[in-house]
């Protein structure tokens, strides 16, 4: 396993896949097939987050040398609690969408480099447990207010870059990186309020533009393999 | 390759310091009541006070205003009538006087509507078929205000007088 990942290091540092062309065999396989797998961050944020339920599944299929398709889905439920206001939201969200691998892999690895494009979706409803009217003076003591108000059947919809690795460590098991930007561009809003969080898009700031990073864990069922001849 | 690393960790290191929005107050905060100081005589004419302090009924902590001509009035957004208390400090004008406090009660009436204006402002009320009126004391002859006169209807911003105060 670290002799495969420092083979991986190596190949990225040479950089090029013809610096030893001259040891390349015949000829070698390309493995097609359906990769599943699930982000790791999503999941361990459960033990440490007490504010956060989640996680995310997600599966890749290779469609030829260079391009997959590629889907994410998964649950968010995420409390949060400011000087304002605390709410949590809470739903499912579904990617889809195709990664193309631009790693130039030796051999038989079977590494990425890739870059990708999803449509995000989320169905959610989100909770306003407190919240506190700014008077600026605070003459009157006014206190916070619990209405306890649920906005159901809210949506959000939106486009994603990613870029990541995925390593092969041992034969068929994969661990990935992948940084995300996210450009929301439909949405429908709670009533008098207004959507802070999206679940598989993250938190919501003053812009349409949000970010995010995953590690991921995933494992290839083979299904084909194609012989690549060299000549 | 080295532009793409550099990319990842900028990205994760702005994404890992989850900075939220700031409120920049102004027109995204409940208003108070804007009042103009006004001479009583030459109305035209702003006059300072060299002291005003303000109680709202109900209410023990005290608001002063020194050397102003105009003063900021909270109003309870829970109910739809606000009663304060306007204390005037006449200084003496022969050494040796004691300073004179004179009182008018002003109370003001009026509705509310609250919504929602961001995550990081919360909540802000506006107040509509606002009415303020000058409660008579010509009884106790402790009387500092001739008259005031409403200017709007509508509180939406503290960025100008809601109404005219002569004295």
């Amino acid at each position: 396993m670290i002799m495969r990942i420092l083979i991986f290091i190596i190949s990225l540092l040479i950089g090029g896949s013809n610096s030893f062309a001259q040891e390349t065999p015949k000829s070698y396989p390309e493995i097609y097939g359906l990769r599943v797998g699930g982000d790791l961050v999503k999941v361990s944020r459960n033990f440490w987050d007490k504010d956060y339920k989640g996680f995310e599944i997600h599966a890749d299929y290779r469609y030829n040398k260079s391009w997959y398709i590629a889907a994410e889905a998964g649950f968010e439920e995420r409390f949060k609690s400011d000087d304002q206001l605390s709410f949590t939201t809470s739903g499912t969200f579904l990617k889809i969408g195709a990664d193309r691998n631009f790693h130039q892999n030796w051999l038989d690895m079977n590494n990425l480099i890739y870059v990708g494009a999803r449509y995000g979706l989320s169905l959610h409803n989100q909770t306003l447990h407190s919240f506190r009217v700014n008077t600026g003076s605070g003459y009157f003591n006014e206190d916070l207010q619990y209405p306890e108000l649920k906005s159901d059947g809210l949506s959000a919809h939106w486009l994603e870059l990613v870029f990541g690795i995925k390593a092969e460590i041992v034969d068929n098991l994969f661990l990935g990186l992948n940084v995300r930007f996210n450009a929301l561009i439909a949405q429908k809003q709670p009533e008098g309020f207004e959507n802070l969080y999206y679940p598989g898009y993250g938190q919501k700031y003053s812009g349409n533009i949000g970010a995010g990073f995953g590690y991921t864990v995933s494992y290839l069922i083979p299904m084909k393999k194609k012989i690549i001849l060299k000549d | 390759m080295k532009k793409f690393w550099f990319l990842a960790c900028m990205v994760i290191g702005i994404s890992a310091c989850e900075k939220d929005d700031i409120c920049e107050g102004g027109t995204s905060e409940t208003p108070n009541v804007v009042i103009n100081l006004y001479d009583g005589f030459d109305t035209e004419q702003l006059k300072v006070a060299t002291k005003i302090a303000m109680i709202a009924q109900g209410f023990s902590d005290t608001i002063f205003y020194k050397n102003t001509n105009k003063i900021e009035v909270p109003l309870q957004i829970n109910t739809n009538e606000t009663q304060w208390s306007l204390l005037l400090y006449v200084p003496p004008t022969v050494s040796g006087n004691d300073t004179i406090i004179k009182q008018n009660d002003v109370r003001f009436n009026y509705e509310t509507h609250e919504f929602y204006v961001s995550k990081a402002c919360g909540y802000k009320v506006d107040f509509y078929n606002f009415n303020a009126n000058l409660i008579s004391n010509d009884s106790t002859g402790n009387s500092w205000i001739h008259n005031i006169s409403n200017l709007t209807r509508e509180i939406t911003s503290d960025d100008h007088a809601h109404i005219n105060l002569y004295y």
